[in-house]
C-alpha cells in the first residue's frame, strides 16, 4: 500500500529548480534509497515533506491526508520522522533528556493535570521514562545516556538524531545521510539499527551518499538529478542505469 | 503651511537629523563591526557636551580646540572601554549591554561630579540670523548643519581608506577578514574609539545650539535606537535616512499634530517592522546568544 | 532532607520578616525587589524560549494604570481590578505581540521595544491616562474592611502576590509545557520537529509573562498611589533583563529574584559614599558581569563548598530531570 504519494512537486530558489515536478511514491514497509548527486535536490526534498519549505507546486500526500502546506510540527504529528544531516540535537542536554524532551506528541493528559503535578501526570511521565529508555537501548545509546549530547563521538551524535526523531512515533521515517561521516563500525551499526528500524514496520526514507550502504539496505532505489526523477528500480538495476552512472560521472567532468 | 513656517521647519528637520545622524553612525559602525550595542553611546554624546563647556568655558579655550580635544578624549576613552571591559564580555549579548549600561553610568556620574547638574551653556560660535526671503533663520542652526554634514562626509570618506575598509569587512565577515590578515582586535579598538569620538563631538557640536544637560545621553540613546530600528539595525546609510526621516517627522510632525508627533512616529514603525524586518536598508542583525 | 529544611527555614523567615525588621524603610526594599522580581521573572519566562522582550515596562504600565482606572473611575473592588490588570496587560500582549512571533524572534525585539515606547507615549499624551503630570491620589488596596495602608501589609500582599507567581511558573516549568519551552529554547527548529508547534508555545510563554507584569503593575500603582508615565521607561525595561542577567540567565525563577535583589541593595549599601554611589555601583556591576558571567545563582556552583544549597538552585531554576548536567 502507498504510504506516500508525491505528485508534481516543485520547489524553486532563485531562478533554479531545486525540486521539478518530482513524482515519486513510498510504500509501506519498504526501506527507499534516494541518490543523485551533489544538488541534486535530495534534502530539499526531505525539507519538503517534513514541512520546512513550502512546495511552490504539487502535492505530498500521506497515508491517504494531503499533508501539502503543513507546518513541521503538525507533520510530525501525523507520523513523519526526520533526522539530519548535520546531527541536530538539543546540545546542552544529556543524550536522556534529549529524546525524553523529543517524547513531546506522546503525552495524552490535560494542561491541567500537567500543571499541577497530579499522579496521573507523574505516571505519564514515568511511562516517557520508560519509553525513552527503551529507545536509548533499542540504539545502543543506553550506556551514554548521561553524557552530554555535545560531547558525542560524531557518530553517536548522529544514532541520537535518529532516536530524537524515533521518540515522535513516526510511520515514516525520512534519514538524511545517516551513514556519511562515520567510520565503518559506526556505520556497520548504523545499518544494523536501520533494519532494526523497519522490521518494527517503519517504513524508511534514506538519503545517502555511501554507494554500497544503499545498495546493501535499499528494497528499491530512485535516482534523483537536477531536481528531476531519472532513474526508479530495484538496487542492481540502478547500479547499471545509464543515466545514473551519467549523472555521477558527468558532475565530475565538469571540472 | 506658509512658505516661512516651512522653511523653518525644513531648517530644524535638517538639524535635527543632522545631530542624530552624526550619533547614530557613530553606535552604527560600532554595531556593525563589533555586534555590539554600546548603551554608553549616549553617555559618550552628553560627556563630550560637557567636557566642551569646560574646556571653552573653564579653560577658555577657542571652540576648535575643544572640538578636537573632545574627539580624541572621548575616542581615547572609548578604546579603554573596549579594551578594558567590553573585551571580557563576549560571553553574551545581555552581558555587554550591562557592561556598557553601567559604563554609562559612571561616566555620568564623573560628569556630573565634576560640573555639577545644572544645565551648561557656552557662548556661541556663530551669532546672528539670515533673513531668507521673509523668514529669520539662525546662523547657529546653519552651523549646527554645516558641522554635522562635515563629519557625516569625512565618515564617509574615511569608510574609503584602508582603514575603513578593513572595518567594513569586518563588519561583513570577521573570521574572513582575519584570514586576510586584518587584526580584528585592533579594528575593535579604532572602531569603537572612532564611534565614542564621534559621539562626543556630536555633543560639542549640540552644545551652543541647546546646551549641555543631564538626561540627553539617555534622551539620544533612545531616539538612536529607534533610528535603527527605522533603518536597519548595522547599515550605515540606512541610518542616515532614517535620522533624515525622524527628523522630518519630528519637525513637521511638530507642526501638524503637536505633541502626538512621536506616537506617530511610533505607530508607523510597527507595519515598517512586519514588512520590512531589517528595517529599511539594513539586514537583519542576528542578536547573538 | 535539608533542602527541604532549608527552604522551608527561608521561607519562614520571608513571612517573619516585618517582625525581625521593624523598619518600614527596609520593608519598602523588599517591596521593591518583590516587583522587580516579578518583571524579571517575565523577562525570563521569554527568554527560555529565546525571546527577548524589551518591553516589560510597557506591559507593567498596562496593568498599573488598567488597575488604577478601575477603581478610581468605575469603583471596581481591588481585588477584581488586579485580576483586570494582568488580563489586560495579558490581552494587549496577546493582540500585539502574536503578529510580532510570526515574524520573528528578530522583529520580536523589535515590536517590543518599539510597543512599550508607544504605551508610554500615549499615556503621556491622552489626558484621560493622566498625561505627563499623571495620576495621584490612587486608593489603597482594599480587601472586604481591610486596607492595606502599613508597609507590612503590602508586604504581605507582594510577598503573597511573587509567591503565586513564582509557584505557578514552577509548575509550568516542570510540565510538559516547561519541557517544551526547554526545547524551544534549544533549538526552536529541532523543537517543531518534536512535534513541538512554536508559535503556539511561544506565544503562551509571552502572555503568561505580560500577565504578571499587570499584575505588578497593578500593586505598584496602588502602592505608590501615584502614577507616572515616565516611569515606564525603556530603562526599566532594560532593568527587567539585567535582573535576570544579574541572577543568572539560567535560573529562570531564581535568577530574577536573586538579581533583583542584588541591584536594589546594593545600591542602598553604597548609600554612605553618597555622589561616588553611581560609579561605584556602575564598577560593581561591571565586575558581576565580568567575573560571574553565570550570575550570582553560579556562586555554589564555583565554590565546592556550597556545593550542597547548588542542589536548591537547580530546583528553583526550575528544569526538567538530569537537573546537575543542564549547563547553559
Amino acid at each position: 500500500m502507498t504510504l506516500l504519494e508525491v505528485r508534481g512537486l516543485s520547489k524553486y530558489f532563485g531562478g533554479l529548480a531545486a525540486v521539478d515536478q518530482l513524482d515519486l511514491d513510498v510504500f509501506a514497509g519498504e526501506i527507499l534509497g534516494l541518490i543523485g548527486p551533489n544538488g541534486a535536490g535530495k534534502t530539499t526534498f526531505f525539507n519538503l515533506i517534513s514541512g520546512f519549505y513550502r512546495p511552490m507546486r504539487g502535492k505530498i500526500i500521506f497515508e491517504g491526508e494531503d499533508i501539502t502546506g503543513l507546518k513541521p510540527h503538525q507533520i510530525a504529528k501525523r507520523g513523519i520522522g526526520r533526522s539530519f544531516q548535520l546531527a541536530t540535537l538539543f546540545r546542552g542536554l544529556t543524550v536522556f533528556d534529549n529524546v525524553f524532551i523529543g517524547f513531546h506528541l506522546d503525552y495524552g493528559g490535560g494542561v491541567l493535570g500537567q500543571f499541577l503535578h497530579t499522579r496521573a501526570a507523574r505516571g505519564e511521565e514515568q511511562a516517557i521514562r520508560e519509553k525513552t529508555l527503551e529507545i536509548l537501548e533499542v540504539m545502543g545509546l543506553a550506556p551514554l545516556k548521561y553524557e552530554l549530547a555535545g560531547n558525542l563521538p560524531h557518530g553517536y551524535q548522529k544514532i541520537l538524531g535518529v532516536s530524537l526523531a524515533l521518540a515522535t512515533n513516526p510511520r515514516l521515517l525520512l534519514l538524511d545521510e545517516p551513514v556519511t561521516g562515520m567510520n565503518p563500525t559506526e556505520a556497520l551499526e548504523m545499518v544494523h539499527l536501520i533494519t532494526n528500524i523497519r522490521d518494527k514496520g517503519i517504513t524508511l526514507v534514506v538519503v545517502e551518499h555511501n554507494m554500497r550502504t544503499i545498495m546493501e539496505i535499499s528494497d528499491r532505489i530512485i535516482a534523483l538529478d537536477y531536481g528531476k526523477k531519472i532513474a526508479e528500480g530495484l538496487p542492481h538495476e540502478i547500479s547499471e542505469n545509464e543515466k545514473v552512472i551519467e549523472a555521477y560521472l558527468g558532475k565530475e567532468e565538469e571540472w | 503651511m506658509s512658505l516661512g513656517l516651512f522653511l523653518q521647519s525644513l531648517v530644524n528637520a535638517v538639524a535635527i537629523a543632522g545631530m542624530y545622524g552624526v550619533v547614530a553612525s557613530g553606535f552604527t559602525l560600532v554595531l556593525g563591526v563589533m555586534k555590539i550595542f554600546n548603551f554608553a553611546h549616549g553617555q559618550f554624546y552628553m560627556v563630550g557636551a560637557f567636557l566642551t563647556f569646560a574646556v571653552c568655558e573653564l579653560f577658555h579655550l577657542p571652540y576648535i580646540v575643544a572640538i578636537i580635544a573632545v574627539f580624541i578624549i572621548m575616542g581615547l576613552l572609548g578604546m579603554f572601554l573596549e579594551r578594558f571591559i567590553i573585551r571580557y564580555t563576549y560571553a553574551g549579548f545581555f552581558h555587554q549591554v550591562l557592561a556598557t549600561i553601567a559604563t554609562g553610568m559612571i561616566l555620568s556620574q564623573s560628569a556630573v561630579l565634576s560640573l555639577g547638574k545644572t544645565d551648561r551653556f557656552i557662548t556661541p560660535v556663530v551669532r546672528g540670523m539670515i533673513n531668507v526671503g521673509g523668514t529669520v533663520l539662525s546662523y547657529e542652526k546653519l552651523f549646527l548643519i554645516f558641522l554635522s554634514l562635515a563629519l557625516i562626509v569625512g565618515l564617509h570618506y574615511m569608510m574609503k581608506l584602508k582603514v575603513g575598509k578593513a572595518m567594513r569587512a569586518v563588519a561583513e565577515d570577521q573570521e574572513t577578514a582575519e584570514l586576510q590578515g586584518i587584526n580584528a582586535r585592533w579594528i575593535f579598538l579604532l572602531t569603537m574609539g572612532l564611534g565614542c569620538g564621534l559621539a562626543g563631538v556630536a555633543g560639542a557640536v549640540i552644545i551652543p545650539v541647546l546646551g549641555a544637560t543631564v538626561p540627553m545621553g539617555y534622551n539620544i540613546f533612545v531616539r538612536v535606537l529607534i533610528i535603527i530600528i527605522i533603518g536597519g539595525m548595522g547599515s550605515m546609510p540606512g541610518a542616515l535616512l532614517a535620522a533624515l526621516l525622524v527628523g522630518l517627522i519630528e519637525s513637521f510632525g511638530y507642526q501638524f499634530v503637536g505633541a502626538l508627533n512621536e506616537v506617530l512616529l511610533l505607530g508607523c514603525l510597527i507595519p515598517l517592522l512586519l514588512l520590512r524586518p531589517g528595517g529599511l536598508l539594513g539586514r537583519p542583525l542576528a542578536i547573538p546568544e | 532532607m535539608p533542602e527541604k529544611i532549608l527552604k522551608a527555614a527561608g521561607g519562614l523567615v520571608l513571612v517573619a520578616l516585618p517582625f525581625i525588621v521593624r523598619n518600614d524603610y527596609y520593608l519598602h526594599l523588599m517591596n521593591c525587589i518583590f516587583m522587580y522580581s516579578m518583571l524579571g521573572m517575565g523577562f525570563s519566562i521569554m527568554w527560555k524560549n529565546r525571546l527577548i522582550t524589551c518591553g516589560q515596562a510597557g506591559f507593567w504600565a498596562v496593568g498599573a494604570y488598567t488597575s488604577t482606572l478601575l477603581v478610581m473611575n468605575a469603583g471596581v473592588p481591588f481585588w477584581l481590578a488586579l485580576l483586570a490588570a494582568g488580563i489586560a496587560s495579558a490581552l494587549v500582549a496577546l493582540l500585539t505581540l502574536s503578529i510580532a512571533l510570526k515574524a520573528g524572534p528578530l522583529q520580536f525585539f523589535a515590536i517590543t521595544l518599539v510597543i512599550s515606547f508607544i504605551i508610554m507615549q500615549v499615556l503621556g499624551v491622552v489626558e484621560f491616562f493622566g498625561g505627563w503630570h499623571g495620576i495621584f491620589g490612587i486608593p489603597r488596596p482594599t480587601i472586604g474592611s481591610f486596607v492595606f495602608l502599613s508597609k507590612t501589609s503590602y508586604y504581605y500582599l507582594a510577598l503573597f502576590l511573587l509567591s503565586a507567581n513564582v509557584f505557578i511558573f514552577y509548575a509550568l516549568y516542570r510540565s510538559r509545557i516547561g519541557r517544551a519551552w526547554t526545547a524551544i529554547g534549544l533549538s526552536a527548529s529541532l523543537a517543531e520537529m518534536q512535534g513541538i508547534d512554536v508559535y503556539r508555545y511561544r506565544l503562551a510563554a509571552t502572555v503568561i509573562g505580560c500577565f504578571f507584569a499587570g499584575i505588578c503593575g497593578s500593586f505598584y500603582a496602588h502602592y505608590q498611589t501615584v502614577l507616572v508615565p515616565t516611569t515606564f521607561s525603556f530603562q526599566c525595561s532594560i532593568f527587567a533583563q539585567m535582573y535576570a542577567l544579574i541572577g543568572g540567565l539560567s535560573y529562570y525563577i531564581a535568577g530574577p529574584i536573586a538579581g533583583a535583589a542584588v541591584m536594589v541593595l546594593l545600591p542602598e549599601l553604597l548609600r554612605p559614599v553618597a555622589e561616588f554611589q553611581p560609579i561605584i555601583y556602575g564598577v560593581l556591576l561591571i565586575l558581576i558581569v565580568v567575573f560571574l558571567p553565570r550570575g550570582i545563582l553560579s556562586i555554589p556552583q564555583r565554590f565546592p563548598v556550597v556545593r550542597g544549597f547548588a542542589q536548591i538552585g537547580a530546583k528553583l531554576k526550575g528544569l526538567p530531570i538530569s537537573i546537575k548536567n543542564l549547563r547553559k
